[in-house]
């Protein structure tokens, strides 16, 4: 094994997404396929939890409509042009979609001195044109049922293994 | 979040394989020795992004194994310094909270990167960050938050030598290859159940 290049590019989810949801139809494809086999197990493993993480609210990715097409990219880059962001700060908004000025101060340094309000206004609102906003309601309950779904989970696991070490 | 790393490495193709077709070959071999496996100092490999080149496959001595000469890029998670990301609260202890992520682990924001005057709560496990006299914010297990990330730390898990693995004291390797360090002090870090109900308000 030898590194060439150590970092030749800067993915955002989006294109991660893509990327995995093709591979993952393509190895469904293989299922019952006796020359092809399945996939190596590792993979199949990474591919699952990371989809899986892309699935869950406040994601993007995981509302509904979908936000993101082939043109995403290009649209928010041409209106946001003129803000001369960085590359780094410009892949944080396409995967964290900032709604409002709190979320996008976190992302974008020196917020306050670099922009006045009315830029400020302008970028959460060509984000959220380009990428359209989230339906706040329905991913709050979704985190908030999440966290409920897990913490229901340990739990169980715990009262669980409580008669299994009685036993041992 | 992710990268794309470029890599040249030698495919050795069983005959079992050949019926596969090399393509498909040569990209579940990649991806068997990569995927979900970290490179120290380039990141937690996800899987083969493309394959750049191949050379023509040459059979040695002795086996039959086809070797062919790759060139190809990993999608590969290796988060910049200061990038946001979100993730889940795993575990809190004195020392700091922990955070999980579907597919990564090794998250510690220790506790000197939360907002001033948070505390660890012993009775209930958590940390808590008194806003008011009257009014405290949870930081719950399994609540979806946001951090940024400070620092990586990289272990090197290679095995060690005989001499260094006869020492009985020398401890055990118990560290992850990758770990990451990250703050919550911020504001708009930390529960998103916290900042994102404020834009109905001002909006």
């Amino acid at each position: 094994m030898k590194i060439l290049e150590a970092q030749s590019a800067q993915l955002t989810n989006y294109e991660v997404y893509t990327h995995l949801t093709e591979l993952k139809r393509k190895s469904n494809e293989r299922v019952g396929n006796k020359v092809l086999g399945r996939p190596p197990g590792n993979l199949e493993t990474i591919v699952r939890e990371i989809l899986d993480y892309f699935d869950q609210a406040p994601n993007p990715l995981a509302s509904k409509p979908f936000p993101y097409n082939e043109s995403t990219i290009r649209n928010l880059l041409l209106r946001l042009r003129e803000f001369r962001f960085s590359k780094s700060e410009i892949i944080m908004m396409i995967n964290l979609r900032p709604a409002n000025l709190g979320n996008l101060n976190t992302i974008v340094e020196e917020l306050e001195g670099r922009f006045d309000d009315e830029q400020q206004e302008a970028i959460v609102g060509a984000i959220c044109e380009v990428l359209g906003k989230a339906d706040e309601e329905a991913e709050r309950l979704a985190m908030t049922n999440n966290a409920n779904q897990a913490r229901k989970e340990s739990m169980d696991q715990e009262s669980r293994q409580e008669p299994m070490d009685t036993d041992g | 979040m992710f990268i794309l790393t470029k890599i040249a490495d030698l495919v050795q193709i069983h005959p079992s394989d050949l019926e596969k077709g090399h393509a498909q070959v040569i990209e579940d071999n990649i991806n068997a020795k990569y995927a979900n496996k970290v490179i120290q100092k380039i990141g937690l490999c996800i899987c083969m992004y493309d394959l750049l080149s191949a050379s023509d496959g040459l059979i040695g001595n002795g086996d039959g194994l086809v070797n062919v000469n790759v060139e190809f890029r990993l999608i590969v998670f290796r988060p910049f310094k200061n990038e946001v990301l979100i993730g889940r609260i795993s575990s809190a202890t004195d020392q700091g909270i922990r955070i999980r992520t579907a597919f990564f682990d090794e998250i510690f924001v220790p506790r000197d990167r939360l907002p001033e005057g948070s505390f660890f709560s012993r009775d209930e496990q958590n940390y808590q960050w008194p806003v008011s006299p009257a009014d405290k914010l949870f930081y719950d297990n399994h609540d979806t938050v946001r951090f940024r990330i400070e620092e990586e730390h990289w272990f090197d898990q290679s095995p060690l030598g005989p001499s260094a693995a006869n020492d009985l004291n020398a401890p055990a390797s118990a560290h992850s290859p990758y770990t990451l360090v990250a703050s919550m002090e911020d504001p708009g870090l930390g529960p998103c159940l916290w900042w994102d109900g404020e834009g109905e308000e001002e909006g």
